[in-house]
């Protein structure tokens, strides 16, 4: 008996420590917010990545998931659901995966989805973006993506008698029994099928529900698995030849270091706080390039996508 | 991040709080007053008597108090709600079986099926930090700390239904514990991912100014001669040092098409007939590689005699000096902010950095192998990719076209001389080129990399 008495005795001591403890926090806290100090105290500002799936199957991928009609009425309640949750974040601006050269077709879509002459397609930068900017009252949306198609666009970057066999890892892994560099497609995820084109699709076996849908693609597990294996790929190459190394240098790192440096461009305070809307793929390099930058607060959607959890009676 | 200078503060003075009223084993073994069969709780329930110099015990109810008392700070306190238990156990290592006090654990962890998150086995310290969860959340964290010098092992247990993306948060705090003074902070950056128990061949990179003072840089370091006699034996100091990395393979910051004549010279050099240059392959790593009994080295850089897609890149695309001067963007060109430095430039532009006294070779070493150096060094480069307007993007050009095209390649080179996961390979090169190289082995997932942090040690270069 004697010890429990003690021990309560301690745990007392310690109850007073932690109110001592947590009382000077609270007022730092506040001169903190008071003085405005812009030095080394400033605060950054924010960016959530939501890591999609692109709803309109446009097949740009190494690897597309097929997705539904996502204008059917049961993916669009769907996808309200997602966008109240998403609402929770309260961005500032909205960014999407669009060559900053559509910026303002774009957003003349944007005001006509605003004025209610413009129908909203099925693209997540529609169907999430513009929903989402119209309920927190943006007058834009942001473009950030660079991404030029060199080989059938030159845009004088690269020269027109550009050799493409230098940065082509996948046709060099086959003619150099390389392929086992290259990855799979994910047959876990539903039965692949390819095109006459060569597009490589993924069926899913079953229904699954667009937050689920989001929450499976923003594990921070499976976004890092994604980049091993764009650095697997990079291997592809023998002696002085660096097929893989070169695309995954100078097309892969090159487009998402340049998203990076557009957020960094529509960031105007530390005030902003920016969700980008972007192919799941981007999402491990642009968050490594915002985190390593030490200028910006990144955010995980997670707790977002799981809200609506706490919610359910 | 101002909330976790918050929980910085709150763990401290929580643990300091305990630390203060350290309880004898017997009262806290009283408390379990908690539910002993929730999920994520790991009793400390070693059959043999152990005496702890630290002993923590915060059950849920104390918890529930903590998070109403930061009710205005609802960051701090949603965090701290996740939690249903914080218990701590630090012993001295020189009381106890500490093998079978870790066995003990890792069986009962492998029994209810916990997972291995991260693991740390290193001469400086172990650290193992186990995690049970399914697909939804983490129901708790159990982690190994024994940092080998203090002489102390710390066992802590966290339970709660933990969000996965605060465990880093979490994690990241732990380092506070008053009692624990280790900083894994950033070996566990990025680090949720499941460990994978794969062998790994293991890489250490020293990263090095250039004796020979080439103007390549952005910034060059002017190098006093290391020809020199006091040069050369704190040279032969810190070759020793490096041997105790027990390197397989030595790589070298040279072009890979230099490799024959690399090889002559080190030909040369072992049988006596080569007298080594300035040079930073000849310094270090002909030394180094005789004394382990090398047979090569292996040059590992793509630099810079063949770039197939750079030259074929106009220039002024990537430009970012002339577009910064001309558009007012210089805030975002390299700055040198350290002290004790000089820098001037040279009639041709190229910007030299001297440093004011002498710094011997081994402390050198240190200096620029720390990785808050390393750190800093690589946001200079994200911020030099800002450079640019609109359409133009002569910064982004620069760095990725550039600067990591090259550290990948240079990073596939290491690959391509790995032959079995018995290999270490000490890689030497600039110390510009560390963080990158460093990024991708790691992330590769197929690497240990080591600092060579641990193996240089200034006091002992002074001691005959």
């Amino acid at each position: 008996m004697k010890v429990l008495v003690k021990c309560q005795f301690y745990l007392m001591i310690l109850f007073v420590a932690v109110l001592f403890a947590v009382g000077p926090v609270a007022s730092d806290n506040q001169t903190e917010l008071s003085t405005g100090d812009t030095t080394q105290m400033a605060k950054k500002p924010t960016i959530m990545i939501l890591g999609s799936a692109h709803l309109a199957n446009p097949g740009a991928d190494v690897y597309n998931t097929k997705m539904d009609d996502v204008l059917a009425p049961k993916r669009q309640r769907e996808i309200e659901q997602l966008v109240t949750q998403l609402k929770a974040f309260r961005p500032t601006k909205i960014a999407i995966e669009a060559d900053e050269r559509f910026d303002a077709k774009i957003n003349a879509n944007y005001h006509g989805y605003l004025e209610g002459t413009y129908q909203l397609k099925r693209g997540e930068g529609n169907q999430i973006g513009f929903r989402l900017a119209k309920q927190m009252g943006h007058p834009k949306l942001y473009c950030v993506d660079y991404f030029r198609n060199y080989s059938e666009e030159p845009d004088g970057f690269f020269p027109e008698d550009f050799d493409w066999d230098l940065v082509s890892p996948g046709k060099f892994a086959k003619a150099h029994n390389q392929e086992h560099l290259m990855g799979q497609p994910p047959t876990a995820e539903g039965k692949v099928t390819q095109d006459a084109d060569g597009t490589i699709w993924i069926e899913p076996e079953k229904y699954e529900p667009i937050i689920d849908m989001y929450k499976r693609l923003n594990q921070p597990e499976d976004r890092f698995a994604d980049h091993q294996q764009y650095l697997r790929i990079a291997r592809v190459g023998l002696s002085d030849q660096y097929p893989g190394a070169n695309w995954v240098g100078h097309l892969w790192y090159a487009r998402n270091l340049k998203i990076f440096v557009n957020l960094t461009r529509i960031t105007e305070s530390a005030n902003d706080r920016i969700l980008l809307i972007i192919g799941a793929g981007h999402v491990f390099l642009v968050q490594q390039f915002l985190e390593d930058s030490g200028d910006y607060i990144v955010e995980s959607p997670l707790q977002y996508l799981n809200a609506n959890e706490a919610e359910t009676p | 991040m101002k909330l976790q200078k918050h929980l910085i503060r709150l763990f401290t003075l929580l643990f300091l709080a305990v630390f203060l009223t350290v309880m004898p084993s017997a009262v806290a073994q009283q408390d379990k007053s908690d539910k002993t069969d929730r999920k994520g709780l790991i009793l400390f329930d070693f059959p043999e008597p152990l005496k702890a110099k630290v002993e923590v015990n915060l059950t849920a109810k104390l918890i529930s108090l903590v998070t109403k008392s930061v009710s205005n700070q609802p960051e701090v306190a949603e965090l701290i709600k996740m939690l249903d238990g914080i218990y701590v156990r630090t012993y001295d290592r020189t009381t106890i079986d500490e093998k079978k006090i870790v066995n003990y654990f890792k069986e009962k962890l492998k029994k209810d099926e916990w997972e291995v998150l991260v693991k740390i086995e290193e001469s400086s310290e172990t650290v193992e930090i186990n995690l049970l969860f399914d697909e939804e959340k983490v129901y708790g964290i159990f982690a190994i700390i024994i940092p080998k010098r203090s002489g102390e092992a710390t066992f802590v247990n966290i339970v709660g239904e933990i969000a996965p993306e605060r465990i880093e948060e979490l994690l990241g705090n732990l380092s506070n514990f008053g009692a624990v003074d280790i900083d894994f902070g950033d070996k566990l950056k990025g680090q949720w991912r499941r460990e994978d128990t794969r062998e790994k061949a293991t890489v250490m990179i020293l990263g090095s100014t250039f004796f020979t003072n080439p103007d390549i840089n952005v910034f060059n370091v002017k190098m006093d001669d290391v020809l020199a006699p006091k040069r050369q034996s704190e040279m032969e100091q810190l070759v020793t040092q490096l041997k105790a990395f027990s390197p397989t393979k030595i790589a070298v910051y040279v072009d890979e098409r230099d490799d024959a004549e690399i090889n002559a010279n080190y030909q040369g050099y072992l049988e006596g007939t080569y007298e080594p240059t300035r040079s930073l392959p000849d310094q270090i790593g002909f030394r180094l590689a005789k004394q382990m009994g090398h047979p090569k080295l292996y040059c590992v850089a793509d630099w810079p005699k063949h770039r197939p897609i750079r030259d074929k890149i106009d220039d002024h695309l990537m430009d970012y000096a002339t577009f910064a001067e001309t558009h007012n963007q210089e805030h975002l060109l390299w700055s040198i902010s350290s002290s004790g430095v000089k820098v001037r430039a040279d009639v041709d532009g190229t910007v030299w950095v001297e440093r004011e006294g002498y710094e011997p070779l081994i402390d050198m070493y240190i200096r620029m192998n720390d990785p808050e150096q390393m750190r800093a060094d690589h946001q200079s480069y994200l911020r030099t990719a800002r450079i640019g307007l609109k359409d133009q993007y002569p910064g982004a050009n620069w760095v990725a076209h550039w600067w990591y095209a090259h550290n990948l390649k240079n990073f596939v080179n290491l690959t391509r001389i790995t032959e079995s996961t018995d290999d270490r390979i000490l890689l030497i090169v600039g110390a510009g080129h560390v963080y990158l190289i460093q990024q991708f082995l790691e992330e590769s997932g197929d690497y240990i990399v080591e600092s060579p942090l641990q193996y240089l040690n200034a006091n002992e270069a002074e001691t005959p």
